[in-house]
């Protein structure tokens, strides 16, 4: 035996299943899709074996009909490869789709002006209280197997309206556009039938593409077909090309084809390493995180600029280099876009631009990348010279000019994408200077939310600002991977990401996951104030099952059930307390520099 | 701040622009035959009712009444044209009957703890995070306890390491009994430090300087006493933290339990009055 250490990929210390056995990898070996060449097995090398990758990075999962895979709207690391057997699918938006309670979420609405009024005297006095009546009628039906809690359609047929349903059958996979650009799933995946799935982390999918022609064709048509399609159609920078009733038909034809050319050119490129997100607290801690050399470049300041950068998941930080430090400058949040400003200056004199600023990865960042002919083609020409002969882009879709950018202080600015705090939607920030210490929104929240305040008004402070322990209800909640049963997801009605309190398993998955801490698990009472204990069958309630009592997830839930908006907020008599989109530095800096 | 300077310049102009007019509209009809005590009084009466459902709106927070800030805005101002009704119902001078100079003391207490705090709730915020660590009220005594465990345990160590050490009973004389000290709240507040601080530094760097001259403390305890003296620092801000603090909460205590007496007492003279006046009104 020879002795040369194998260096085995770090994230095989920590396999993605430990149910997956030697045989399990063998059994998968013996199927169609290796078997037959669409995944030669022989492509890949010593380091990162094909059976490495099953074994370490893959799931086997045995599903009955009715089983919910995947979730519409949840967010997922992985994608599905099925082997046998047949799944259906579910994408239909709005009233056709599966009713929110049947995916174990709860359909958060405000609360009636009746039911506002009854939390005057309606609250719990001991800690965590639940009405137990509330588990018993409304909780999904569920299945515990070597690879945790799969939840189950009671009424199969019933809950699915088979017309408005696809289904994709062995052999083929799903999932892998939502775990490879971080966004959220498109579609609910149901099994129809007994069927056998593959589940494969993120980077396994990564490492069978480069190894696997077939797949990595396969994914790509897909993307192009779908995911980028659909974010170019969102864009704003591409709305003057989507078809206008009011356009002749050759003038249709023609944008058509403009975006068909942007569509075929443009390019799909991830940033950053996808695992290590939950370690940036490390980096921070250690001092390490304002260490840009972390941070791997997607653009460099002086370069030549080749086209225009689309972000479309995670955060980038704009920089420019003075002297031998690097000053963040702004910062990019999904949809935003980087070199727009020196494609228009170098357009307009007829001269190759260079790039006035760099565009880092701070995390993982997904971003499409256009073609410098294609943009000005595209973008420029349409809408500068054709339609408005204007001199520069409408104020939306130009970046800011360099004095604008950077309005908020640069310190400020480096703490706030440092920490990551600028993925929230409605991140806390308390003003120090104006805050008198009286806890009137730790009362209201609490009050609001019977009786157990849900955030701590404690946390990182940077000058006088102080970014408060609540959920931030980010813009990409890498809480909601890995939830078992669906709880914890986005509200229908305000997008806020809430924790389904009957459907959650107490399996602290959410909570672990959350980079920010802001997910408590508690031991929930009854109404005496007693812990309460699993018990082991619903015909014999007194027997136990187990010592341990029954915990919840909690976390701010943005106040979503009450008529006011953050209660917290609302509450604040000194105009200290905020809750802030940090998505874009514009919006913030208008309250930071008030 | 620019948008907060605006606000109160604004607010301040308007505030005065009606006292003016209270001031101006009552003389005016004062000079008539009306008697102007029942109007002014229940305007008062009115100014301070509202003052007082600031306390009833805070226990709702979820009522769509508007938000605190909003409320505390109008509130201050409304407080401020409340004195200004005040004096012309008293005719600018104190009242003489016991139960009328009970109320106007009453007022007059609710008044100024009003001024006072809202003296406070401007100024001290800006002190408190210039004493760096941001601590939560409910757990200085806890953080206290830590600070001395650490500052013992510090002279413990140098203790059992140096035969013969001085530095036990330089804790136990002069350090100790700072430690253990209350917050000396009055100097806190006004001067944001403690007399005993001053004290202790002056002990401090005395013995310094005795171990300069190899009188005292050698090169080992005095890192100790480094340490310590760090901790010390941290114990002094923490008093000062709790002073103010504690001042932000306290002012509140004398604010609403005299608004209620404030009612009470209102209450009563408002049916005194109309039975004396034979329910003139
Ligand atoms: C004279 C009639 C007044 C009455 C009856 C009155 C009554 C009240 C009441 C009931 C509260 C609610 C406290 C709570 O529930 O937490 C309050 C708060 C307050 N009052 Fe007054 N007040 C009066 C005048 C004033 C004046 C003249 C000022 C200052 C100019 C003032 C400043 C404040 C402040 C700053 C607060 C709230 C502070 C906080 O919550 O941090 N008040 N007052
Ligand atoms: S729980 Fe954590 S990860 Fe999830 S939305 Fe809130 S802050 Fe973001
Ligand atoms: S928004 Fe509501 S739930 Fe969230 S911290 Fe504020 S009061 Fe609490
Ligand atoms: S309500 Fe406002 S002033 Fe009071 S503690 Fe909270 S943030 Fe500070």
């Amino acid at each position: 035996m020879s002795n040369v250490q194998i260096k085995r990929p770090e994230r095989w210390s920590v396999p993605f299943s430990e149910s997956m056995t030697d045989e399990d990898v063998e059994h998968v070996l013996q199927m169609s899709l290796f078997s037959e060449g669409m995944i030669d097995p022989d492509q890949f090398g010593q380091r990162i074996s094909l059976a490495g990758i099953l074994k370490n990075d893959a799931s086997l999962l045995k599903c009955q009909e009715g089983e919910i895979i995947i979730r519409k709207g949840e967010w997922g690391n992985s994608a599905f490869f099925l082997l046998s057997g047949s799944v259906n699918v579910v994408a239909q938006h709005g009233d056709d789709s599966l009713p929110a309670e049947i995916l174990g979420r709860s359909n958060v609405r405000q609360k009636s002006f009746l039911d506002i009024i009854r939390q005057v005297w309606n609250g719990h006095r001991q800690v965590e209280s639940r009405n137990l009546e509330k588990y018993s009628s409304e909780s999904p039906s569920s299945r515990s197997t070597e690879q945790g809690t799969r939840v189950y359609l009671q009424d199969f047929s019933i809950a699915l309206d088979l017309e408005k349903t696809a289904t994709i059958n062995a052999v083929d996979f799903f999932g892998e556009q939502s775990a490879l650009g971080r966004i959220e799933r498109t579609a609910t995946v149901i099994a129809a039938g007994d069927c056998e799935l593959l589940e494969i982390r993120w980077q396994g999918i990564r490492d069978m593409m480069s190894k696997a022609p077939w797949l990595k064709l396969q994914i790509e048509s897909r993307f192009r077909m779908y995911g980028l399609q659909r974010f170019l159609q969102a864009s704003p920078y591409f709305e003057h090309l989507l078809p206008n009733e009011d356009r002749e038909p050759e003038e249709i034809e023609r944008r058509n084809s403009l975006f068909q050319n942007v569509l075929d050119d443009a390019e799909f490129r991830s940033y950053g390493s996808y695992d290590k997100v939950e370690r940036f607290t490390e980096l921070v801690e250690s001092g390490t995180a304002s260490n840009l050399v972390h941070e791997p470049l997607i653009a460099k300041e002086g370069e030549y600029l080749e086209g225009v950068y689309l972000i479309r998941s995670g955060v980038a930080r704009v920089s420019h280099q003075a002297g031998h430090k690097h000053r963040t400058v702004s910062y990019l949040t999904p949809g935003q876009a980087f070199g727009v400003n020196e494609m228009i200056e170098g357009w307009k004199t007829g001269q190759d631009a260079d790039l006035k600023y760099s565009l880092r990865a701070v995390g993982y960042v997904n971003v499409i990348f256009i073609p410098i002919q294609n943009f000005e083609q595209a973008v420029l020409n349409e809408l500068m010279v054709r339609d408005q002969s204007l001199s520069t882009l409408p104020d939306h879709l130009a970046s800011k000019p360099d004095d604008e950018i950077g309005q908020i202080d640069s310190g400020l600015l480096e703490f706030l994408v440092e920490r990551r705090f600028v993925n929230g939607t409605a991140t806390m920030v308390i003003d120090l200077d104006r805050c008198t210490r009286c806890d009137d929104c730790v009362k209201a929240c609490a009050t609001t939310h019977d009786n157990n305040p849900r955030f701590l008004r404690h946390g990182p402070i940077y000058d006088k600002y102080m970014v408060a322990n609540a959920c931030m209800h980010c813009a990409d909640p890498v809480c909601m991977i890995q939830c078992p049963t669906g709880a914890i997801h986005r509200n229908l009605h305000g997008g806020e990401v809430v924790i389904n309190d009957t459907t959650c398993i107490g399996c602290s998955a959410c909570a672990n996951n959350c980079p920010y801490d802001a997910i408590r698990m508690v031991h929930i009472r009854d109404e005496q104030g007693d812990l309460i204990f699993p018990t082991a069958s619903e015909s014999d309630v007194s027997a136990p099952l187990s010592l341990t009592p029954i915990t919840k997830a909690t976390k701010c839930d943005l106040c979503a059930e009450q008529i006011t908006g953050p209660a917290c907020q609302q509450a604040c008599p000194h105009d200290a307390l905020v809750r802030l989109n940090l998505g874009t530095s514009e919006t913030a800096a208008e309250w930071f520099n008030r | 701040m620019r948008a907060f300077t605006r606000r109160r310049t604004i607010n301040i102009i308007m505030t005065l622009l009606v006292a003016l007019l209270l001031i101006g509209g009552s003389w005016i009809v004062s000079h008539t035959l009306v008697e102007t005590h029942f109007l002014t009084g229940w305007v008062l009466l009115v100014t301070i009712v509202f003052l007082a459902a600031y306390n009833l709106r805070k226990a709702f927070p979820f009522l769509p009444l508007g938000t605190s800030a909003l409320w505390l805005q109008s509130h201050i101002y409304a407080g401020l044209l409340s004195f200004v009704l005040f004096l012309i119902h008293v005719d600018y001078s104190l009242p003489n009957g016991f139960l009328e100079l009970l109320l106007a003391s009453v007022y007059l207490l609710v008044f100024g703890s009003g001024l006072v705090g809202l003296y406070m709730s401007r100024t001290f915020p800006k002190r408190l995070i210039e004493l760096g660590d941001e601590v939560i009220f409910e757990q200085i005594p806890v953080i206290r306890k830590k600070i001395q465990t650490e500052v013992e345990h510090s002279i413990l160590e140098c203790a059992q390491e140096i035969h013969g050490s001085e530095l036990p009973m330089f804790y136990r004389n002069e350090l100790y009994p700072f430690i253990m000290r209350k917050p000396d709240r009055w100097s806190h507040l006004v001067y944001g430090h403690s007399r005993y601080w001053r004290h202790l530094q002056k002990k401090l760097s005395d013995a310094k300087r005795l171990s300069d001259a190899k009188r005292l403390f050698d090169e080992e305890e005095l890192k100790a006493l480094a340490n310590v003296e760090i901790q010390l620092h941290r114990k002094h801000q923490l008093d000062t933290q709790e002073t103010l603090q504690s001042a932000l909460k306290f002012w509140l205590f004398i604010h609403i339990p005299a608004t209620y007496s404030l009612l009470t007492f209102t209450a009563l003279h408002v049916v005194l009055v109309q039975a004396w006046s034979g329910g003139a009104l």
